[in-house]
């Protein structure tokens, strides 16, 4: 007897039961994995979409364009360089408030304000900057010892949110800056490696209260200029000064900081003769008042905007009033003309901002602007003012997206469409919108070049553009050369989260990515090739990552005709860029080994961010070998390339979280998002898994 | 022949398979050694040690994280999370898989490979890798390096360690300069326990010295009503040392101490001192009527040649304490020949076999002064040029392997696969029949 006749084929209707089955199992597991990733991408995004509360503050009314055309070109010296008052504005309101604009209601109608007009607020209409929701605060609860109850854990609050009494009388704003005030002592000489859970909490209510306190003298910087002094009875300093009592009786507006100020020294020395109160040993009366209120005056005017340029040629810094006038009331610098200038434009400024709508107002502004540029300039500062100010406006990266999630979508559609005209319509709109995000994706990253004279990647922030577009050029290339759909399709998508990404790093990182870099890091032509090919290495990585995520999907899905043809497409290609990874890495990694020796004296430390660039190195390296070994095949490598994009994460954000190293300037806190990604790299690897054993199952079932 | 049945790929290792029963001994393991499997293991062995040996710097910090994972001395790690063991198992030493992963490339990827041009591309890059790797084990071996500091206006001819420490010993001169210093050296004192002693003889001194109670992490304290030892420890002139606890993250923290005793000949003690590195004075005695010093400080490195600084100068970004540059201004000294160099971040000075970076600078004050860092590394400029090499090599063997790959999945390719022509002759493939 044959052997056949032992084993007999089984029925048809068991084999259609068989394939029956694992499609249900498919379907099944497709739509489970697929709800856990959609489940942590919305974990992952929670608060990013959240509606932010529309602020009613009666009689807010806005800027006008003009005022806020010139009002951004005014330049300012911050993070190491002169830059546009409007990029200023852009990374103060993110630190505060950790978004660019917000929603006020006033006059049943909605303003949207965004960084100028807040900050043009915050300087010359303190009475209304005070009820803007300018603080962010994620978890209001740390609030309820203060007394600001009911409000949404994740919320932003106003400064007037702090005015609440408790039945003594303190306010919130009291409260909060006293026990800021007595963390830092507590903390005080404490490395922050051993801080216990408390001491982490207890240091987020101080940083918070620090932030509001910095605000409050923010917006009480040009307090100086409002003539705001109470008025006093000067003959009383009769006997101690008589010729001061006889200037200060010429005084025509006696409430005015300004008049005072070339007498600064001498008042000084006079108020201390003055009668105090024998219990408290203080001014009495009005005297007191108008020291308390001169000494406020003064040191809150050393917050706020550092846009005078400095007037001597050697000095580098720029300084707010008050800083600038420093020098002059502690006695240092007696000669108080050289300031005059600044002094007089701002107060006319300040003083015409009673009434923003005013030409007076526009006059005024206009003219600080064009002498605080016309300095710069003469310097050599601040030349980049108008090129920066059109990147922001051109928005170059928020296009690129738009047109990507509309290439995405196009390309959704022809999905549906494999042949015919609605299909060859349909690529032919995914090629022109992807390839209009590319334009205005390198645009932005040109135009950034041309602005900071570097090479394209300098700092964590601009390795997002970078690498996303790094890898939308290997998805196009390869798209060119196979024309399966597939990778154009991916190109989009990737787009999409690159450029998101590029956007919640910046609101989340709060600092100017275009300041300048320190001394270690200054050198175009390492920043030009170690950072760079490091970074073509990353996106070769991240694109084999998602090829074989892709992969594993659409084959636990079963919706693949020729699986073994499409097995075989995929995991060339996978093999390819990671053969494209190997290549980058190595050089970029090397060449990092280079710049060290040149840097430090040696080529290779063991540093977080050298071992991270040298784990993709051995992850391809094993990919490749393991494959020659014989020890790899199809699922083995894309299961391996989809733990690869973990290993490429992990050295690209990952090691900055651990806090050592000699790369410090790379160093980013609460990159939770990084741990996301890790859950979602498990998810795809279980998919691949069920994905293979399902295929060997299905063989076997049709075998038998 | 269509993309469906093209032959098996790169597996040079399956033909062995089949005539393992036939083959001797020496064959089998020269197999083993220059196989892919063993590659395998010492890159997946190399990947795990360098992860763990990562994350360790969180808690252990970069040096005893290094020492512990990348030392030759280390030949077995257990990684730990915090202060937990991770893996039981211990992992081998990471340059002891480097050795061997060495190895096996020399044997596989250079020796045992197929040698024709579509290979050359590896076959070069497996040379350069390996010529890279030696550059690192050279270095391990031979590098020296150590500070310098340099006062404005002045020379100097040595350098300092940075980690090891010595005891110098020396004689005063009628006019209160030092004399040239006797040494306990570093190699004595490593072996040391704050159990043990060793005498010391010197040909220039009458005396002898004995160092005891020599602790590797230690700190000087001042002995006071409030302020007593608690282990018994010795005061001597008031002072006493105490044991600290490593200070694993930092390293240079970490200050040696100990007690020396000056005897003569017959062995009458004649003094006691107490040394601690950090101190920046020396502790003086009399001998014979002559005045003696006696420090515990960094080894000293003589320099073949002399530095002098004529400037140091450096700035920070404007209202910032980023530094925006540094720079130093030196001229080398050696035999009578004097050479020019600017040193400033990232261009450091190259000069008989050493290299001088500029590490720090202080520009303020009565006397500016710069740090500079001076390495000694005979493989220095061996990663670079390995770089090159590997790089062109790696380049051309993957541009070939994309073009071999472009020709077979062309548009025009697939139509003629799905037509049943033959498209590409020996594209890679990665299925196995």
């Amino acid at each position: 007897m044959s052997q056949q006749s032992s084993t007999p084929p089984p029925l048809p209707n068991q084999a259609q039961s068989a394939e029956s089955g694992f499609a249900t199992l498919r379907v099944a597991l497709v739509i489970l994995f697929l709800v856990v990733e959609l489940a942590i991408l919305a974990y992952a995004l929670r608060g990013v979409i959240q509606k932010d509360e529309v602020r009613k503050i009666p009689g807010y009314a806005p800027w006008s364009e003009e005022v806020l055309a010139i009002a951004e070109q005014i330049p300012v010296q911050s993070g190491g360089r002169v830059k546009p008052f409007s990029s200023f504005a852009r990374f103060e309101m993110l630190k505060y408030r950790g978004d660019l604009k917000m929603e006020i209601e006033s006059g049943g109608k909605v303003h949207k304000i965004g960084p100028t007009e807040w900050l043009l607020d915050s300087l010359f209409r303190p009475e209304l900057a005070e009820k803007l929701p300018v603080f962010r605060i994620d978890d209001s609860d740390i609030l309820i010892p203060f007394g600001i109850t009911g409000k949404e854990r994740r919320t932003r609050l106003s400064l007037t949110d702090f005015d609440v009494k408790d039945t003594a009388g303190n306010t919130a704003f009291d409260k909060l800056i006293d026990r800021g005030g007595e963390i830092l002592r507590d903390l005080e000489g404490k490395a922050a490696d051993n801080y216990t859970d408390k001491d982490k909490a207890d240091k987020k209510v101080a940083d918070f209260a620090q932030l509001v306190l910095s605000y409050k003298g923010f917006i009480a910087s040009l307090d100086i200029l409002r003539g705001g002094l109470p008025e006093v009875d000067v003959t009383q300093l009769a006997g101690f000064d008589d010729e001061l009592v006889q200037q200060l009786s010429k005084v025509s507006e006696p409430t005015n900081f300004f008049f005072w100020l070339p007498l600064t020294n001498r008042l000084a020395q006079s108020v201390q003769g003055l009668p105090r109160d024998p219990a408290t040993g203080q001014l009495s009366g009005e005297w007191r008042k108008f020291v308390f209120e001169f000494n406020r005056q003064s040191e809150f005017s050393k917050y706020g905007v550092p846009w005078l340029p400095p007037v001597s040629s050697e000095d580098e810094t720029w300084k707010t009033l008050g800083r600038k006038l420093d020098p002059f009331l502690s006695g240092t610098a007696p000669d108080f003309k050289p300031i005059l200038e600044d002094y007089r434009l701002l107060e006319q400024v300040a003083v015409a901002a009673s009434d923003p709508a005013s030409n007076k107002f526009l006059e005024a502004l206009t003219k600080f602007k064009d002498s605080t540029t016309e300095r710069a300039l003469s310097r050599g500062e601040g030349e980049v003012i108008p090129g920066e100010i059109k990147y922001y406006q051109r928005n170059y990266f928020m296009y690129a997206l738009v047109w990507f999630i509309i290439a995405f979508l196009f390309s959704a559609a022809g999905w549906a469409f494999t042949e015919g005209t609605v299909a060859k319509v349909l690529g032919w709109c995914v090629t022109v919108t992807f390839l209009l995000g590319m334009g205005y994706l390198m645009a932005g990253i040109i135009h950034r070049i041309f602005l900071t004279g570097r090479p394209p990647v300098s700092n964590l922030y601009e390795t997002i553009p970078f690498i996303t577009w790094g890898g939308l050029l290997l998805l196009g290339l390869t798209e060119l050369l196979t024309r399966r759909k597939i990778f154009i399709s991916l190109a989009s998508a990737v787009g999409v989260m690159g450029l998101f990404l590029a956007f919640r790093y910046e609101l989340g990182d709060t600092k100017d990515n275009m300041d300048p870099l320190r001394a270690v890091l200054d050198s175009n032509y390492w920043l030009a090739t170690h950072v760079v090919t490091i970074s073509i290495g990353y996106s070769g990585g991240l694109i084999a990552f998602f090829l074989s995520v892709i992969f594993a999907f659409l084959s636990l899905s079963g919706v693949i005709k020729d699986q073994k043809g499409f097995a075989r497409f995929m995991t060339r290609a996978v093999y390819g860029v990671t053969c494209f990874t190997l290549f980058f890495s190595l050089v970029g990694t090397v060449l990092g080994g280079i710049w060290a020796n040149d840097s430090w004296g040696r080529f290779w430390g063991w540093d977080p961010k050298e071992n991270g660039a040298l784990l993709i190195v051995l992850w391809c390296l094993i990919i490749l070998h393991a494959r020659l070994a014989g020890w790899l095949r199809t699922w083995g490598i894309h299961l391996l390339s989809i733990l690869g994009g973990s290993v490429v994460v992990f050295s690209w954000w990952g090691v900055n979280m651990l806090g050592v190293g000699l790369h410090s300037y790379g160093f980013t806190e609460g990159a939770k998002a990084v741990f996301y990604f890790y859950g979602a790299t498990v998810v795809a690897f279980l998919v691949g898994i069920a994905a293979w054993q399902i295929e060997k199952k299905s063989k076997l079932a049709s075998r038998q | 022949m269509s993309e469906n049945q093209q032959p098996e790929p790169a597996s040079a290792v399956d033909p062995a398979r089949k005539d393992k029963k036939s083959v001797n001994w020496g064959t089998r393991i020269w197999k083993i050694i220059s196989g892919y499997e063993v590659a395998v293991v010492c890159l997946s062995l190399l990947f795990v040690l360098t992860f763990f040996g990562t994350i360790e710097q969180k808690w252990f910090g970069l040096w005893a994280t290094v020492h512990k994972y990348f030392d030759p001395s280390s030949f077995f790690v257990v990684p730990r999370n915090g202060m937990e063991k991770i893996i039981f198992l211990p992992l081998p030493g990471t340059y002891w898989v480097i050795v061997v992963l060495c190895i096996n490339m020399f044997c596989g990827g250079i020796i045992r490979m197929r040698k024709g041009w579509k290979k050359a591309g590896v076959l070069v890059s497996h040379f350069a890798i390996l010529f890279m790797l030696i550059a690192g084990a050279v270095s391990s071996v031979y590098k020296k390096e150590g500070h310098m500091l340099l006062y404005q206006g002045r020379k100097s001819d040595f350098a300092q360690t940075n980690f090891v420490f010595d005891i110098e010993i020396f004689k005063y001169n009628e006019k209160g300069e030092r004399e040239a210093p006797a040494i306990i050296d570093d190699k004595y004192l490593e072996q040391l326990s704050p159990k043990n002693a060793v005498t010391a003889t010197f040909e220039k001194f009458p005396f002898t010295a004995k160092v005891d109670s020599y602790l590797p992490e230690s700190a000087l304290s001042l002995a006071g009503p409030d302020n007593q030892p608690k282990k018994g420890e010795e005061i001597l002139d008031g002072f006493f040392l105490t044991k600290v606890k490593k200070d694993v993250k930092t390293e240079e923290k970490n200050l040696p101490g100990c007690y020396l005793t000056v005897e003569d000949p017959d062995g009458e003690k004649i003094q006691r001192l107490v040394l601690w590195a950090g101190n920046p004075y020396p502790v003086t005695f009399t001998y014979d009527g002559a005045r003696y010093g006696a420090t515990i400080t960094r080894k000293v490195w003589p320099m073949p040649f002399q530095v002098e600084l004529h400037k140091t100068v450096g700035e920070y970004h404007p209202g910032t304490q980023i530094p925006r540059w540094f720079q130093s201004d030196i001229t080398m000294i050696n035999d009578g020949q004097r050479s020019d160099h600017e040193i400033y971040m990232n261009f450091p000075a190259r000069q008989a076999g050493f290299t001088l970076y500029q590490a720090g600078w202080e520009d303020g004050g009565d006397e500016p002064f710069s740090v500079l860092a001076i390495v000694k590394n005979p493989s220095d400029k061996w990663p670079e040029w390995a770089l090159y090499v590997s790089a062109i090599a790696l380049g051309f063997h993957f541009i070939v392997m994309l073009a071999l790959y472009a020709s077979g999945n062309s548009p025009r390719s697939r139509k003629s696969a799905a037509a049943g022509k033959v498209s590409n002759p020996t594209p890679p493939t990665l299925e196995k029949s």
